[in-house]
């Protein structure tokens, strides 16, 4: 299990620094990739070294584009509200019962969505330092939240999730 | 050990999260300009929320000093005014502080904190925004003796706000606190509530600094008219004082006592 953090950890960002920077120079929304490592993070592990995990994954991405701490900011805001946010939808969840390779596909496409929306609002907040951004500028970080949840959804169906096999094989 | 225990310990998520969370804001702030500009914003509203309550403490403190710098840049607007008149009107004026009063029922006199050092002479003229308080008698070289226009020696050149009645002051000995203006012709139209002012003849003090206002009038039956004046400036309460030099009054003065 921690091999597979590693290697999720070093896909993402590789991917995010040599394709998806790149990518960026030709659309307005420039996709957080790397921020899927943070995502599937596994539930049952310490917090601690999820938050720490999640400062190197958005420092990592931060010394690729040169913002700063912005990215790492909102992986570690987001790492500290991730039990918060899940426990208000699913009981399993916040009792660390269930892991994310597990979920139902009705589960896991919730989960990547507000994730996805949720990284991609921290983003813009810490960029602009204001938390009233989120009101100005609320259909760009939807639709920027969209793109990422796409990307992030087609990498966790392909690579992840498992009970795309367990049902084909059945 | 068990308060660190609850504190800390049992909280060990948060303050990593609070520690990464500022390495990560320190880094944004260092290289991200809309970032420094929207924080140190928020800082300046903040730290004037706190010193709001503080702020009017300090300028109670700071009473006395704002003071000075209000009568200094009064005087060289002053002497701006003063300066810019139709010759030969040329005023240098300077500010004093009053050391000691000493007012009663006979000679009146005050003892400023500037002398000779500071460019004071004999029969200066000494006045407040209120107005005249009276003239320059002796100098030191670091104090000066003013004589309050309630003194029996000091005697000033002045008129009426109605154009073309001059008189003079004086006081009598007698512990009033009025003073006179003499020499008014009988047919002036004069009543209680005009204002005098400094003629500026004299060249002891620039024109139409305000001396007092009539409070009652004495006909002389065919010498003229006496006035009884209540001066403006009230020598008990006032601090800080101007102080005129016009340079040709010596001249002046000088021509008028040649036979």
């Amino acid at each position: 299990m921690n091999l597979k953090i590693v290697i999720n950890f070093v896909i993402a960002v590789a991917l995010q620094v040599f394709v998806f920077n790149f990518a960026g120079n030709f659309t307005n929304y420039l996709p957080y990739f790397g921020l899927i490592a943070v995502i599937l993070f596994p539930f049952r592990l310490s917090k601690s070294l999820y938050l720490l995990y999640a400062f190197a994954t958005g420092l990592s991405i931060d010394l690729s584009l040169g913002t700063g701490g912005v990215f790492a900011g909102a992986s570690v805001g987001f790492a500290y509200l991730r039990d918060f946010i899940i426990s208000r939808f699913r009981k399993d969840w916040s009792e660390r019962k269930t892991e994310l390779v597990h979920l139902s596909l009705n589960s896991l496409i919730i989960y990547i969505i507000m994730s996805s929306l949720l990284l991609t609002a921290l983003v813009y907040m810490l960029d602009a330092a204001s938390v009233k951004i989120v009101f100005y500028t609320w259909p760009h970080i939807l639709k920027h939240a969209a793109i990422n949840a796409f990307f992030y959804l087609v990498f966790t169906l392909i690579f992840v999730w498992d009970n795309v096999y367990k049902t084909s094989v059945k | 050990m068990s308060v660190i225990n609850r504190l800390f310990f049992r909280k060990i998520n948060f303050w990593i999260f609070a520690f990464l969370m500022s390495v990560s804001l320190l880094l944004t702030y260092r290289s991200n300009s809309v970032f420094q500009f929207n924080v140190n914003n928020t800082m300046l509203e903040i730290t004037g929320i706190f010193n709001k309550p503080f702020r009017k403490w300090k300028d109670l403190l700071r009473v006395k000093r704002n003071y000075e710098t209000l009568l200094k840049e009064n005087t060289d607007l002053l002497n701006k005014k003063f300066g810019g008149q139709a010759p030969p009107s040329s005023f240098s004026i300077t500010s004093a502080r009053i050391v000691s009063r000493h007012t009663g029922a006979y000679k009146n006199f005050i003892i400023l904190d500037k002398g000779k050092a500071d460019g004071i002479h004999v029969s200066d003229g000494v006045w407040t925004s209120e107005g005249a308080v009276g003239v320059v008698s002796s100098v030191s070289e670091h104090f000066s003796k003013v004589f309050l226009l309630r003194h029996p020696t000091v005697t000033l050149s002045v008129k009426l706000d109605k154009p073309g009645h001059y008189g003079f002051t004086n006081w009598k000995m007698n512990g009033e606190k009025l003073i006179r203006v003499v020499d008014i012709p009988v047919e002036a139209d004069v009543q209680a509530g005009d204002t005098v002012r400094t003629s500026g003849m004299s060249l002891i003090f620039p024109e139409n600094i305000p001396v007092g206002h009539v409070v009652g009038v004495v006909d002389t039956e065919g010498e003229g008219k006496v006035l009884k004046v209540r001066p403006f400036a009230d020598i008990d309460r006032i601090s800080y004082v101007y102080i005129g030099f016009h340079p040709r009054r010596e001249e002046l003065k000088k021509i008028i006592n040649e036979p």
